[in-house]
């Protein structure tokens, strides 16, 4: 997915997001939905950094998709520990 | 069937390919030092989540001892460094050097902003009894945020280069891979606090 903005509106998109999560931690102890909601929000906010304020939406793929899928990667792994931590607890030793 | 060569190929389908290979932002030196930075960063993000696993109840407690208006205003100062390169990016493309160079002081200006927050809130924490071997929760918080205040240091010295090298004239609207280095480098430290900021002081 790419969103082409331009880089004032991605500004203040961010400000936005960064703004919601702030928010949801003074208020309330994140539950299983807000948890995926803030994951969301963060994977939104890299590829709006990548696509617009780096502009690599159009660069090529050999630099732009490692630095999409690290976004979408990265929290995916914390979205599934923060839903199931007894099953990373289970296959982890500290 | 005739293979596709350079001079059978539609012109679109050439700009295209052309409009990829020059589109790359900044040389292959700095990407490597991108991926390896962000790798270095995933790992630490690896061990805090199975840290957390195994102690669910300090992690729980954790977030709510930070000082997360501290963390958002560093957020909100670093997203807005962000803007601060892609706007000198975008002057230096015109030719501007005397608006680049207002853009990077600007950004300048917001890592600064960011290193006085986070001065102000390991203040906070020493006021409040938060010490990095308090427990695992917060020796883990100070290893990423420190690390990447770091980071930040670096990426400022950068900036500080940089300014000195538009104002004598090395970058020009053809010539400004060194300013694209540095500003990817600096998106790249602004994308790790994207993901710090969360999952320290909102998740926990």
């Amino acid at each position: 997915m790419s969103w082409k903005l331009s880089d004032l509106k991605t500004w203040l998109l961010l400000l936005a997001l960064t703004l919601s999560s702030a928010l949801i931690a003074e208020t309330t102890r994140p539950e299983a939905g807000l948890m995926l909601f803030i994951c969301l929000s963060v994977a939104l906010k890299g590829q709006l950094v990548i696509d617009n304020l780096m502009q690599l939406r159009d660069s090529h793929p050999g630099v732009r998709r490692p630095m999409r899928a690290y976004f979408v990667v990265v929290m995916g792994l914390i979205a599934l520990a923060m839903l199931f931590p007894e099953t990373l607890a289970r296959i982890t030793t500290l | 069937m005739t293979a596709a060569t350079p001079q059978t190929m539609a012109p679109s389908v050439l700009s295209r390919a052309d409009s990829h290979k020059d589109n790359v932002p900044g040389g292959i030196a700095v990407w490597v030092l991108i991926y390896a930075e962000l790798t270095e960063f995933a790992l630490f993000f690896l061990v805090y989540l199975v840290t957390r696993a195994h102690n669910p109840e300090l992690f729980a407690e954790g977030p709510a001892y930070l000082n997360t208006t501290a963390g958002t205003l560093n957020t909100l100062v670093l997203v807005t460094s962000s803007f601060c390169v892609a706007r000198s990016m975008a002057a230096i493309r015109r030719n501007d050097r005397a608006r680049c160079i207002r853009w990077l002081w600007l950004t300048l200006a917001c890592a600064a902003a960011y290193c006085g927050i986070k001065g102000w809130e390991y203040y906070w924490n020493e006021l409040h009894d938060i010490y990095t071997r308090r427990n695992l929760y917060f020796t883990l918080y100070y290893y990423l945020t420190f690390n990447h205040l770091l980071h930040v240091l670096v990426g400022m010295v950068m900036i500080l280069w940089l300014i000195f090298r538009t104002a004598i004239g090395s970058y020009s609207a053809d010539e400004h891979e060194g300013l694209e280095n540095g500003a990817c480098y600096w998106h790249m430290i602004d994308l790790a606090w994207i993901v710090i900021f969360p999952l320290v002081y909102v998740l926990g």
